[in-house]
């Protein structure tokens, strides 16, 4: 599928900045269009033949054309692991053809790190950032019908005019029909879905019809991710879309709804009726550190930039060191002064807080290890959506038990030493709920991790609740500032394990293509 | 000559006695101060002896205000309510500082009025509060109130009050909250939009503000109101209704406007 030069037979490359095929060796330069008036294109079937480069480090495909190397794998950052071999792939029936260049990839990237702290700084290195490599990713393009019916609904309107509540009963029937063309799907499992809504939206008005000679001089990501993962969402997705205009279009009239999916799947009777690959430039730029990789990723049509960007740990500790001796300045020249029952009992509070966020970031390290978002990976554990009343619920209570050991903690400011106990009792069984939800994380990643902060913690909390429930035995000071210096240390525990797995969450694990079952789905 | 030797002598005699006697009577004057001691142990905790320590270490605030030292062994208000109390009856609205032993409530409370107030201000009462009540829960008050007046003094003389234990919280406190600070900011910089949960959310928001849906999948919607219902309203009484509440009273004037620390012991 070389493309060559009509005038020396040279290897031609896509000129991004010229819209245009140029010849490397004699600077011959025509549009796609022109060049295809003079070089047919054979096409037998659906698929067409490329080079396909396999790496394997990773597993991951990347195909290129004719007499088109490719050095190192995109994904993994591995250099000299590239199997090549002819395979056909799915032929793609339309392609946004690049519109930012490399310069404008690098650009873009160098201005959005400034804006960044703690930029390791090869990540600002030139020849790195020369590393930056025209990909075009594949999409599935899927179509969904809407028969035509008509529907009814129940509706009802509550308003208040003048001294009277008026309360409405409607008849809603909504006439529906019709096709939602094309919705966008990430079609290679190597790439994240994460990134794929990052750097959206495509404008799918600037494509072309699928032409090859596009691809010269960059290269194509294969079609790994089956159809079949994102039909049911097209569905569903469509039948959504169905319901909010029902409801938009009613006005200040609440129209009552199937809510269970299935009654509203059946109420639509959306129905997926196609579907096609379409290729989206995208520039790719990956870095590498031992087991993790980051990648930066820029729409190669809108320029919209996505980074992971590691922290430098030497700058952050750094500046960390001086920003605590200011603040160690300050806070002693502060005329105040808590009393150390009142510290104590903040001090468990902020402690708990802190476990809780390093929870949380090793929750969203799991998630994303076990690329439970990431449905174009078949293979991985995907997530049950929670009803949002209960997430809610949850989540209010959590607050209102902050709340609580907040005003119990304030309640020691008063000299009474009764609220101590009960402030270290509600920390102490909120981190027991923290530590088993610790465990259920740490089991699902790679390096299991936050035990010792999370068993520090545990510790000097039982003790604050001993001291705490009995303050007749413990009537010295000196217990309550032990207490707040546990706390504190255990505090500073969770500081150092969150910093410390933070490059771990925005960073990628090196992606293991080979035990992914999404590939084998495809057509290729 | 003799005689304007003598008349020399004579007149060096009447300048150094006229240097001299106004230098004396300054110093009669520095010895004089206006503020005075006040010692008033109804609890009976101090020995006679003990009083005579005591005074001999609040004389030391003289020259920056007055010093009292009370203890009580009833109390019906609280502590700092009492120590206010005697401080207005001592000394008005004059410099001082007081320290109140309230065996009733077990309660030690320093307070400080006018120029010493400035010094030894609430954050520093609480701090040597801090440093002292180990000596009152084991019954050593004079050490308890000797070490207190030392440590005003030692504040009024521009030196330090050591609070080791709210040093090692500040410090720790610091540490934390430093790189959690920081953490946060690192966190707010590198936040992205689109996170892993909602990731297909925002291509389905893609796809629904694209050409993807077309307008035509609900063509239309007609409503048919079936039934109306009609109800007085009521409104509701929460909120912010009410009327207007004790909004706090002023002082008379004249009223004690120091500060002051305490702990219990």
């Amino acid at each position: 599928m070389g493309i060559k030069c009509p005038n020396c037979g040279g290897g031609m490359v896509f000129d991004v900045e010229k819209r245009k095929l140029v010849c490397a060796y004699c600077d011959t330069a025509c549009t796609v269009h022109e060049y295809r008036q003079n070089n047919a294109a054979e096409y037998v079937n659906d698929n067409y033949s490329v080079s396909s480069y396999r790496c394997k480090n990773c597993g991951a495909e990347l195909t290129a054309p004719e007499e088109q190397t490719v050095a190192y794998c995109s994904y993994c950052g591995g250099e000299a692991m590239l199997q090549q071999k002819q395979t056909e792939t799915i032929r793609p029936k339309r392609i946004i053809p690049f519109i930012k260049t490399k310069a404008e990839a690098i650009a873009a990237y160098e201005k959005a790190v400034k804006k960044v702290l703690y930029v390791p700084k090869e990540l600002k290195d030139a020849s790195f950032l020369e590393g930056f490599r025209g990909v075009y990713l594949p999409y599935w393009n899927i179509d969904v019908e809407i028969p035509p019916k008509e529907l009814t609904f129940k509706g009802t309107r509550t308003y208040t005019q003048g001294k009277y509540d008026y309360h409405e009963t409607y008849d809603v029937k909504a006439q529906i029909g019709g096709q939602v063309e094309g919705a966008v799907y990430d079609a290679s499992s190597a790439f994240d879905d994460t990134l794929a809504a990052q750097i959206a939206p495509f404008d799918q008005n600037g494509s072309r019809a699928f032409d090859e000679a596009y691809l010269a001089g960059f290269y194509a990501d294969k079609v790994t991710a089956s159809p079949e993962v994102y039909k049911g969402l097209a569905a569903e997705q469509a039948t959504d879309k169905v319901f909010e205009n029902i409801n938009k279009k009613a006005g200040k009239v609440t129209v009552s709804v199937p809510l269970s999916k299935e009654k509203r799947r059946e109420t639509i009777g959306a129905k997926v009726t196609g579907e096609r690959v379409s290729l989206f430039p995208v520039w790719f730029l990956t870095w590498r550190r031992k087991d993790r990789v980051a990648y930066s990723v820029m729409n190669g049509q809108s320029g919209k930039i996505t980074m992971d960007l590691p922290v430098d740990m030497k700058q952050f500790f750094l500046f960390s060191g001086i920003g605590a001796l200011v603040l160690f300045l300050v806070l002693s020249l502060l005329p105040a002064f808590l009393q150390p029952m009142t510290m104590a009992a903040l001090c468990a509070v902020l402690l708990v807080l802190s476990g809780r966020i390093l929870n949380g970031e090793l929750r969203h390290i799991r998630l994303q290890e076990q690329h439970v978002y990431d449905y174009g990976i078949e293979g991985g554990k995907k997530a049950k959506p929670k009803g949002k009343a209960v997430s809610c619920l949850g989540a209010s209570l959590v607050w209102v038990v902050y709340g609580l050991m907040i005003l119990l903690a304030f309640g020691t400011t008063t000299g009474s030493d009764g609220t101590v106990g009960p402030t270290f009792l509600l920390a102490l069984i909120c981190q027991i709920v923290l530590t088993v939800k610790l465990i259920r994380n740490a089991a699902g990643m790679r390096n299991k991790t936050g035990f010792l902060p999370t068993v520090a913690a545990l510790v000097v909390l039982a003790l604050g609740v001993y001291v705490g429930i009995r303050p007749e035995v413990f009537p010295n000071d000196a217990w309550y500032y032990g207490l707040a210096c546990g706390c504190l240390l255990g505090i500073l525990l969770n500081a150092l394990f969150t910093i410390g797995r933070y490059n771990d969450l925005v960073t990628r694990p090196v992606p293991n293509f080979f035990r992914r079952e999404g590939a084998n789905n495809a057509r290729s | 000559m003799l005689a304007r030797k003598r008349f020399l002598s004579a007149l060096l005699c009447l300048v150094a006695l006229l240097a001299v006697l106004p230098l004396s009577a300054l110093a009669e004057e520095a010895g004089e101060s206006p503020y005075r001691v006040v010692i008033e142990d109804q609890a009976e905790l101090l020995s006679e002896a003990e009083e005579g320590t005591l005074r001999e270490v609040m004389e030391k605030v003289l020259p920056y205000g007055n010093a009292a030292f009370v203890s009580v062994s009833e109390n019906y208000t609280s502590a700092e309510r009492l120590a206010e109390n005697k401080f207005m009856e001592y000394f008005g609205d004059v410099s001082g500082a007081l320290l109140l032993i309230d065996m009733d409530n077990r309660y030690i409370q320093l307070i400080a009025d006018g120029a010493v107030y400035k010094t030894v201000n609430r954050t520093r009462c609480n701090e040597i509060t801090d440093n002292i009540y180990t000596y009152a829960s084991k019954g050593d008050y004079l050490s308890c109130a000797s070490k207190a007046f030392e440590q005003v003094t030692r504040l009024l003389e521009g030196q330090r009050v050591a609070a080791p234990f709210r040093y090692v919280t500040n410090a720790f406190l610091a540490i934390c909250l430093a790189l959690l600070g920081n953490f946060a900011l690192v966190s707010l910089q590198r936040r992205k939009k689109v996170t892993p949960e909602n990731a297909l959310n925002v291509q389905v928001a893609v796809n629904a503000t694209g050409a993807a849906v077309k307008a035509g999948a609900v063509a239309a919607v007609a409503l048919t109101m079936l039934d109306q219902r009609r109800t007085k309203h009521v409104e509701s009484s929460g909120g912010s209704r009410g009327g207007g509440g004790f909004s706090g009273g002023g002082s008379s004037g004249g009223g004690f406007s120091g500060g002051g620390g305490g702990h219990r012991f």
